[in-house]
């Protein structure tokens, strides 16, 4: 049913993920050896690596990359790197390793939304980065950094194509080969200032960087004089996670419904400009039926744990066509249609088991068969996972399936999805 | 004064074949016609044995030196003479026999079965039985054959194998049953008790696919479940009630209490099964939402606002099953 291939998948973690050596750049070996030579030993001191033990096993459970932003021992690096620490800090410690000194190091904040995170240790820093005061010019050359695959440091070229066009939080595509282990180092322009912090892979040399300025911003926050790390970091997360769904299902729902036909049905498309949609049709899989399919959903993902990571809205449609059959077994395939929800849902120990309740929904003069399922997220009192499917009723021989999922969303807003979705779905007998 | 005695013959599958009432003694058992009671057997002398009154005035059953002597139970050691109170059953060369007085306790009657249940009722002969076997199975196999999505070669390979599946369990069930009556009477009879659950089961299905309509049309009737199980609970007590009332004699408890304590049994069992599915439940969204051909019309619709008000209780519900889950994480990291 999916038709895309371009998930991207956080550039994480394990070592044992190392073996994949990386592809270098032919860009970087014809042209400019010179300017990464000099540029890796300028910056170089500046990158560390950022390991998180397991207490018990006294073992790495996830390396990552991070850098220096100030003198006084300030470290960028990506929440998904230090998220063990930050979700079961009894359990864990972390490290810092630079050349030949290892420190041990504190989280000050986080943005779980950027998936960024500020640390510090007690030692001066042997080299700082700066951010980048410009952005790039598209097909500019940059300069990724970081520990891949736990091999050692690795600088790796490649060039800036811009933002992401199908996310609501800015992400810059990088076409560049970085690899697991990298995430949390920095991508750099010609002049050695960080235009991105290397953040996921799609492979095949793309990659996706969180913009600079917004590490700029979280490093001024916790620079603060007057600032006090948090105790516990659950509290932060949640008040991050709620406040950015509720600014998501905002944006999501500002302005006209832009609407589409799928046969007799007119629905709502592409919620916002950030959503991205995708289709197909399969007439080939039983004789009697066709099934037109139609899904839009962003690039925006949260990363919240290993088990626990995804975009926030999915909105789904399948709109059914019958042949020859008869009313039993139309309604027969609806149900199955229906109740099969083989989605991935992950959730590892982050979350409850669903509940669902059933009911009919009339909007306007259609009616339709709804099921709502949640979950909670355990620790995070406010954010739900919530799945909702409603088949058209009255359409034979033809019926809409829409179904619409969002992670780690208030259960209001949700709500108030479906509904402005509903009303904006309209039919012709 | 001699007492009278009941003279009980019976055939080695334990059925009453002759009663003789006897009031002079001493009585003469044997296989020759001088004898006051004729036993035909081949392994009985022509003269076998005497019942007499002794001196005391209890009476006594005394082998005549036959061939196969008499014994108190079939397989038991023969004896020269066996004191007989009433009840006294007793095995003269291979028939057993049993000796009554008057005072012998009889069991109460049970009642009579009837209507369809009963040695002329429609399951207990065989073109009724087969009917309804036929009938039975042939509601399923319709029911899930006509709704199949699939080509008409499909539906057919469906109903066909309905049919099979559904025969097979409705066979075993029948057997056990079958086995059941043979303990008790010792009579098998398959085909009764397989036309009745045949009945049965269609009726089951047939009812609970109409809940599934009425559930789907009236969503917020939540104790439409518990009518459902309800329902289900009394045609399963009625399915074994039915099995107790084709096994003509039964004995112990009335059948009512039987068939309640039976499906109250196996409906505990499947419960415990089906929590044991609840607890097992892992974070895989499962939706059970069957769509019905209602027409619109008559499907009881809510408007959005109603609808998200009524949602609430699924955010009430796992909220709960988060408290629970958090308190157990506390609990366990308290332990740690």
């Amino acid at each position: 049913m999916q038709t895309r291939i371009r998930v991207p998948i956080p550039a994480a973690l394990v070592c044992a993920v190392a073996i994949a050596g990386s592809v270098p750049s032919l860009a970087a070996q014809d042209q400019a050896p010179s300017r990464a030579a000099a540029l890796f030993r300028r910056v170089s001191p500046a990158v560390v690596r950022v390991e998180v033990f397991d207490v018990k096993s006294n073992a790495k459970t996830t390396t990552g990359s991070g850098f220096y932003v100030s003198r006084d021992g300030h470290l960028v690096t990506n929440y998904h790197v230090v998220a063990d620490w930050i979700l079961d800090p009894d359990n864990h410690r972390m490290q810092v390793i630079g050349g030949e000194d290892t420190a041990s190091v504190e989280v000050l904040t986080i943005d779980i939304v950027n998936d960024l995170a500020i640390l510090h240790t007690g030692r001066r820093a042997p080299a700082i980065l700066r951010m980048a005061a410009a952005r790039p010019r598209q097909g500019e050359d940059l300069f990724a950094l970081g520990y891949p695959g736990d091999l050692g440091i690795a600088i790796v070229q490649g060039t800036y194509n811009g933002h992401l066009e199908h996310t609501l939080h800015a992400q810059i595509h990088f076409t560049g080969s970085l690899n697991p282990g990298m995430s949390g180092g920095p991508t750099l322009n010609r002049r050695g200032d960080v235009v991105g912090i290397n953040v996921a892979t799609a492979g095949n040399q793309v990659s996706f960087l969180v913009p600079g300025e917004r590490a700029g911003f979280l490093m001024a926050f916790a620079d603060d004089s007057g600032y006090v790390a948090p105790e516990d970091y659950l509290p932060v997360i949640d008040s991050q996670m709620t406040a950015n769904q509720a600014a998501y299902v905002d944006r999501m729902l500002a302005g006209e419904m832009v609407t589409t036909a799928l046969g007799p049905f007119e629905v709502p498309t592409r919620p916002a400009p950030f959503f991205d949609c995708w289709g197909a049709t399969d007439d080939d899989a039983a004789p009697q039926w066709e099934y037109v399919y139609h899904q839009c959903t962003t690039d925006d993902r949260i990363y919240l744990s290993d088990g626990y990571h995804g975009p926030i809205v999915r909105l789904h449609y399948t709109m059914v066509r019958a042949g020859n059959v008869n009313t039993f077994q139309f309604h027969r395939q609806l149900s199955s249609l229906l109740n099969n929800a083989r989605f991935w849902m992950g959730g590892g120990d982050e979350t409850t088991a669903f509940r669902c309740e059933n009911d009919n929904i009339r909007v306007d003069d259609h009616a339709y068969h709804a099921v709502l399922c949640a979950r909670r997220l355990i620790r995070l009192p406010d954010l739900y996972d919530v799945t909702f499917r409603a088949v058209s009723l009255g359409t034979r021989p033809v019926a809409l399936l829409t179904t619409l999922r969002m992670s780690a969303v208030g259960f209001d807003n949700a709500l108030r999805t479906v509904q402005t979705l509903l009303e904006s779905i309209t039919w012709t007998r | 004064m001699d007492p009278v005695i009941f003279v009980e013959v019976f055939d080695h599958r334990g059925r009453m074949q002759r009663r003789e009432v006897v009031t002079a003694f001493p009585v003469r058992l044997g296989r020759s016609y001088r004898n006051d009671v004729i036993l035909d057997d081949p392994r009985v002398d022509p003269e076998h044995a005497e019942l007499r009154v002794a001196p005391d005035g209890t009476l006594v059953l005394a082998d005549l030196g036959s061939v196969n002597g008499i014994r108190r139970t079939r397989r038991g050691r023969r004896r020269p003479r066996i004191r007989v109170k009433t009840g006294t059953r007793v095995w003269i060369g291979g028939t057993p026999v049993r000796f009554c007085t008057a005072d012998q306790p009889v069991a109460p009657a049970v009642a009579h079965a009837t209507g369809m249940f009963a040695d002329s009722g429609i399951l207990q002969r065989g073109p009724g039985a087969i009917l309804a076997v036929v009938a039975g199975l042939t509601v399923l196999a319709m029911g899930e054959g006509i709704g199949d999505t699939g080509t008409e070669a499909n539906a057919a390979a469906t109903a066909f194998g309905v049919t099979i599946g559904f025969g097979f369990l409705l066979l075993l069930w029948a057997v056990v049953w079958g086995l059941t009556q043979r303990g008790v009477v010792k009579r098998f009879r398959l085909l009764p008790h397989l036309a009745w659950v045949s009945l049965v089961a269609a009726a089951l299905w047939l009812v609970s696919r109409l809940f599934e309509y009425v559930s789907f049309a009236l969503p917020h009737w939540g104790w439409l479940e518990g009518a459902e199980g309800l329902v289900m609970f009394v045609g399963f007590a009625g399915l074994i009630l039915g099995h107790l009332a084709l096994m003509d004699r039964p004995r112990g408890p009335p059948r009512l209490v039987m068939a309640l304590g039976i499906a109250m049994a196996l409906e505990g069992m499947s419960l415990a099964l089906g929590d044991f599915e609840e607890a097992s439940e892992n974070r895989t969204l499962t939706i059970n939402a069957p769509v019905k051909p209602v027409p619109p019309a008559l499907v009881a619709g809510t408007s959005i606002e109603a609808w998200s008000a009524r949602m609430e209780r699924v955010r009430v519900r796992v909220d709960a099953l988060a408290e629970r889950a958090s308190t157990r994480r506390r609990k366990r990291d308290a332990t740690e």
